[in-house]
């Protein structure tokens, strides 16, 4: 088979219709987010307080777990989450450029946890991301609201909580779908999936 | 629409002498020896051992059951398979010269233009201008000169004035038109149209056909994939049957029909134009026909027949059945300002079975969704099974009224087949143990037993659509509408269905709504007909009459044509004008006593 | 359509927006050094200014749009007068609460932060057409094309997933037959399948639209030809540099040198 520059369905190199799917589930993330996830989250943290984005973080962040578990590469992760913050700005979400930085570190934390695991498809994989996600969204939170102003404790738990929250929840929410997406047929990237969890 | 069958049109393949020592012969486009493919992970090839030769200017039609293989040999054409869709290959191809194994994805580009089905989902970008110049900026075309052939390819397309407009304000039939201007931009030799008006409604069809007719006109090298021989599909100079991976059938449309007809038809499961269905049969019983016709305006004159039998499907109910919708002066408005329904009165009894007919956006799916209880009438009175649908929602009406949607992936609930037909029982409550009976049945009536286990999204496209109407069956409703059924279905599957319903309509009084721009099936399965049109119903009535009403004008919707049936009657009784009997090919042709000259 | 950008031919209209784009990140880091309540105020202010006067933006779109980030602002307001770390002075009592002046200010500083964020991004996003931004990113960063075409891909079927899961959720709804989710594991359960449905069928129809592009060159080379002009106002430019001059000026002198920003006292001791 000829070599292809423009479209070899390789290992590092994104497909086409890789950055069709990463585009797509950032759209949707990223509306979602602004319009559904946004509200509920202002709600949420209206009541509990910061400690409650552990309770919505986890549904802003699943859609980058999915894309990286169809698309495996290296990243996706960064890619896709930037793509969504991008999109949830242009889409109008009152959280403006916050959500850019918080973008980007979120982006690096789960791009890490997939590293980690070199890209495998697998839950423990999807896990670890969401954890590091939800401490690199933990970072932000103290940085952007000021938060490293507080005593040490609570701060420690909206790290501990965020982590554990992104983590299970996120985590597991994105590997389910993606496993669903997965099982009606879409095959997608170059890596096996590990067998039923 | 009615075929564009004009003898200018017919049978013109130029019987060129084959070069066979010379590879790069101007005259030969597409040269293909023992093509074979294997999807990836699939033990049977899709391909099988596919020859084929194409010239210069010819229009080639190329038909097979689906899933047979017709759209994976078109990606063959330009490198797509296997380069993007991996798997094994054999063979050689060769097209305009260059072998797409051995040449770029992109050097290919510019000898093969693709369009597809979906106009939704091959359009990459948000406006026309982009769409049209996507290929040629890929390529590195200086400007100046994609600026000439976007005006000139918009101009033939007869979308000159679209340039700035953005592809969510078309119309289906006009970003098929779009498409066909984004390959024309980029000038290729060969032009394959992948099923180009399957989604469309029959004014975006007939549009479609005519630029798809002007084409060939122009003697450009076309490949069209149909599942079907419709009216595109007559307008070619070569018909090629496909039949598990191989070339089974090739040459002009007339003969191949008149030869293998019946071989397509009941060894391939595939449609045939009923007016050659007709003349088959005429044939057969009487003789053979001066012309053999693709289409009902191409039957030879002298036809002779004797009055018609009566009509099988004589519905001799002493009492009439009760009535299930009973619909007046219904409106309803989206958000406060679209009225999508103005004023619609109609009736639907148990055990019949319903065409509701109009153009793209006169309000079908809007009534369709009142029935079901998605959304409330917002005026006049509509009561369907007994309730008022202003005051029963979702909850009551859901229950007697069930809704098979045009894609049945889009109702796919569950993991497994069997978990899918469960579903609906599940969540009303229904005891596990009733469920596996009813699930069970169900599965076993519509021929799905032994893929219980199998993912709804990995069936066939029969499968997926048995599946899709088993799903909403095992509730048992009283009403049961379906959106566009044939769409994208062989005739073997659709017969199946339509036998399968039939069965339970008189069995149960099931009754049923079929939403559809099929006129074939209207006049094949439907005994009444409703017609909206711009969110009025214009029309209720027997379908007989319809067809008469709209032969006659009487009745004036751009998006409906007769059937052939229905024209063919029209042509051997002329002297009962437009109250002709509603045959079927067979029946129509046991009344033919003479086929003239 | 669900994007809040509105033609016009405002100066943010008329700005490139790359430029733009550094106008923007220049307010983010202006506020997020500053932890300085007046300074952030300034800056609101100024942002304000900016997208009325220069981007023809109605303030009532803006307050509107904004109405969770002023819930979100009070809130930090009265958390941190109440839960300081370094609070000495009361402000106010509610019941056995007290909230200090420290605090209070400090809440104030991030309050303007995180208001002159969100309006920035929307005076952006209202005033920049996607489409431009895509060209511009592309021929003035040099943005890969199939990057940029990711956010282009983006928008352009968004109109598509919105019919997809609207028509999804239809289904759904019928075949419950009414019956609505309830329950934190039902309604788990119903995202899920929610989900899978629209991203299979989306999935479905982009794989057709991978072929159709690669069937027409994309991503043959490098680049590929632009077919619409460039144009840069050099007083969009200019705005922006100015702003981030600011900014260096701020960082330098009162960060650096003067013992502000994020890691000090909001407002030291005395002063
Ligand atoms: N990417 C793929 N991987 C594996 N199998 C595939 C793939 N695409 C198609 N197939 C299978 O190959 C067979 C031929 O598919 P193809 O789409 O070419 O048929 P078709 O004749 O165009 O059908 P239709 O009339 O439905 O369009 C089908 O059984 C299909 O399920
Ligand atoms: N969700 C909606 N919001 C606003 N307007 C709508 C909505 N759905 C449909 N309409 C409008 O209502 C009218 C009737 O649409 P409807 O979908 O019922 O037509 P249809 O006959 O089913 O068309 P098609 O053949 O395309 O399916 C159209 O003008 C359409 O634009
Ligand atoms: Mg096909
Ligand atoms: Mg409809």
């Amino acid at each position: 088979m000829a070599d292809n520059a423009g479209v070899a369905v390789g290992k590092y190199r994104y497909t086409t219709l890789d950055i069709l799917i990463i585009a797509v589930v950032a759209a949707i993330g990223g509306v979602v987010n602004a319009y559904v996830t946004g509200a509920w989250a202002k709600f949420i943290e209206g009541a509990v307080g910061p400690l409650g984005a552990a309770l919505d973080n986890p549904f802003y962040i699943f859609w980058v777990i999915i894309v990286v578990l169809l698309v495996p590469k290296p990243g996706v992760a960064i890619v896709t989450s930037l793509l969504a913050v991008i999109v949830e700005m242009v889409a109008g979400s009152e959280d403006g450029s916050i959500v850019l930085v918080f973008g980007l570190l979120q982006g690096i934390g789960l791009e890490l946890g997939f590293l980690v695991f070199r890209y495998a498809r697998t839950l423990p994989a999807a896990i670890l991301s969401g954890a590091l996600c939800g401490i690199g969204c933990a970072i932000c939170l103290t940085f952007i609201f000021g938060f490293d102003k507080l005593d040490p404790l609570p701060l420690v738990a909206l790290f501990v909580a965020l982590a554990v929250c992104d983590g299970l929840i996120g985590g597991i929410l994105g590997y389910v779908i993606a496993r669903g997406v997965n099982r009606a047929g879409f095959a997608g990237g170059t890596q096996t999936w590990e067998r039923a969890v | 629409m009615t075929a564009p069958g004009s003898p200018s049109v017919t049978d013109r393949t130029p019987p060129l002498p084959r070069h066979e020592a010379d590879a790069v012969a101007p005259a030969i486009v597409v040269e293909i020896h023992g093509l074979r493919y294997w999807y990836p992970e699939v033990a049977t090839p899709v391909l099988d051992g596919i020859d084929l030769t194409v010239r210069q200017g010819e229009m080639l039609v190329v038909i097979g059951s689906s899933g047979g293989g017709k759209s994976t040999l078109m990606l063959a054409l330009n490198g797509i398979v296997p380069k993007q869709l991996g798997g094994r290959v054999g063979g050689q191809v060769r097209v305009a010269g260059l072998d797409p194994l051995e040449h770029e994805l992109h050097e290919m580009a510019a000898k093969v233009g693709l369009v597809f089905q979906d106009p939704d989902s091959q359009l990459a970008s948000i406006f026309v201008r982009d769409e049209v110049a996507f290929g040629l900026q890929n390529l590195l075309v200086a400007r100046p000169t994609i600026e000439e052939r976007m005006t000139e390819a918009l101009r033939f397309v007869g979308l000159s004035d679209a340039l700035e407009r953005d592809v969510f304000s078309l119309s289906g039939g006009e970003k098929q038109r779009v498409a066909i201007a984004s390959v024309l931009a980029m000038e290729p030799e060969l032009i394959v149209l992948d099923e180009p008006t399957a989604n469309l409604d029959p004014n975006g069809a007939r549009d479609v056909a005519r630029l798809v007719a002007k084409l060939r006109d122009r003697g450009r090298t076309l490949i069209l994939v149909e599942h079907q021989i419709n009216d595109l599909a007559v307008l070619a100079d070569r018909l090629v049957v496909l039949d598990a991976g191989q070339v089974r059938f090739d040459g002009p449309p007339r003969e191949v029909l008149r030869a293998h007809g019946r071989a397509i038809r009941d060894e391939l499961g595939l449609w045939i134009p009923q007016a050659s269905e007709f003349a088959l049969e005429v044939e057969a019983r009487v003789g053979p026909l001066r012309i053999f016709p693709r289409a009902a305006a191409e039957l030879p004159s002298g036809l002779q027949a004797k009055a018609p039998d009566p009509p099988a499907r004589v519905t001799a109910a002493e009492e009439a059945p009760p009535i299930l919708v009973r619909a007046e002066h219904v409106a309803y408005r989206y958000g406060g300002s679209v009225d999508a329904l103005t004023d619609v009165s109609c009736t639907v009894r148990a055990g019949e079975v319903v065409a509701l007919l109009g153009q793209n956006g006169s309000g079908k799916s809007t009534l369709a969704s009142l029935l079901v209880g998605l959304r409330r009438p917002g005026g006049g009175s509509l009561t369907v099974c007994g309730h008022d649908a202003r005051s029963a929602g979702i909850a009551v009406l859901a229950r007697e009224v069930s809704y098979v949607f045009q894609y049945p992936e889009h109702q796919f609930v569950a993991e497994t087949v069997g978990a899918d037909v469960a579903y609906g029982l599940e969540r009303r409550g229904t005891l596990p143990g009733e469920i596996a009976e009813r699930v069970g049945a169900m599965l076993r009536r519509f021929e799905l037993a032994d893929l219980r286990e199998r993912h709804p999204f990995k069936l066939s496209m029969g499968q997926k659509r048995r599946l899709s109407v088993a799903d909403m069956l095992v509730t048992e409703p009283r009403l049961l509408i379906l959106d566009e059924p044939t769409a994208g279905q062989d005739r073997r599957n659709t017969v199946a269905l339509i036998g399968l319903l039939d069965e339970l309509r008189a069995r149960t009084g099931l009754a049923i709504i079929v939403i559809t721009h099929d006129m074939a099936l209207v006049g094949d399965w439907c005994e009444r007909a409703i017609v909206l049109e711009a969110g009025r119903s214009i029309f209720e009535g027997a379908t007989a009459a319809l067809f008469g009403a709209l032969d006659a004008g009487t009745v004036a919707s751009g998006a409906l044509h007769v059937p052939d049936t229905w024209a063919i009657a029209r042509r051997l009784w002329p002297e009962r004008g437009e109250r002709v009997p509603l045959l079927d090919p067979v029946g129509l042709a046991s009344s033919v006593t003479a086929v003239g000259r | 359509m669900i994007f809040l950008y509105r033609p016009g031919s405002s100066f943010l209209h008329r700005m490139d927006s790359v430029s733009k784009s550094l106008w923007l990140l220049a307010v983010g880091l202006f506020v997020l050094v500053s932890a300085d309540w007046r300074v952030n105020a300034l800056v609101f202010g100024a942002v304000l200014l900016t997208g009325f006067v220069l981007g023809g933006v109605s303030p009532a779109m803006l307050v509107r749009r904004l109405l969770p980030l002023w819930i979100v602002a009070i809130w930090l307001l009265v958390l941190f007068s109440v839960i300081y770390p370094g609070g000495v002075t009361p402000l106010f009592h509610l019941g056995p609460i007290t909230g200090t002046r420290e605090g209070f200010t400090y809440g104030l500083a991030i309050a303007f932060r995180v208001l002159s964020l969100g309006s920035s991004s929307v005076f952006f996003a209202a005033t920049t057409d996607p489409r431009r931004m895509v060209n511009e990113y592309i021929e003035i960063l040099h943005l890969p094309y199939r990057a940029a075409f990711a956010f282009y891909a983006a928008l352009r079927f968004l109109p598509l997933v919105q019919t997809e899961a609207a028509t999804v959720r239809n289904a759904r709804a019928l075949r419950a037959q009414g019956k609505v989710a309830v329950g934190v594991r039902d309604r788990l359960q119903l995202l899920r399948s929610l989900t899978v449905a629209l991203l299979v069928n989306m999935i479905r129809r982009v794989e057709v639209t991978a072929i159709a592009m690669d069937s027409r060159g994309f991503g043959a080379y490098r680049t590929r030809t632009s077919i619409d002009d460039i144009v840069r106002p050099r007083s969009g430019i200019l705005f922006a540099l100015a702003w981030c001059a600011l900014v260096l000026a701020y960082i330098v002198v009162f960060v650096v040198l003067g013992g502000h920003g994020p890691l000090a006292a909001p407002i030291t001791g005395g002063s």
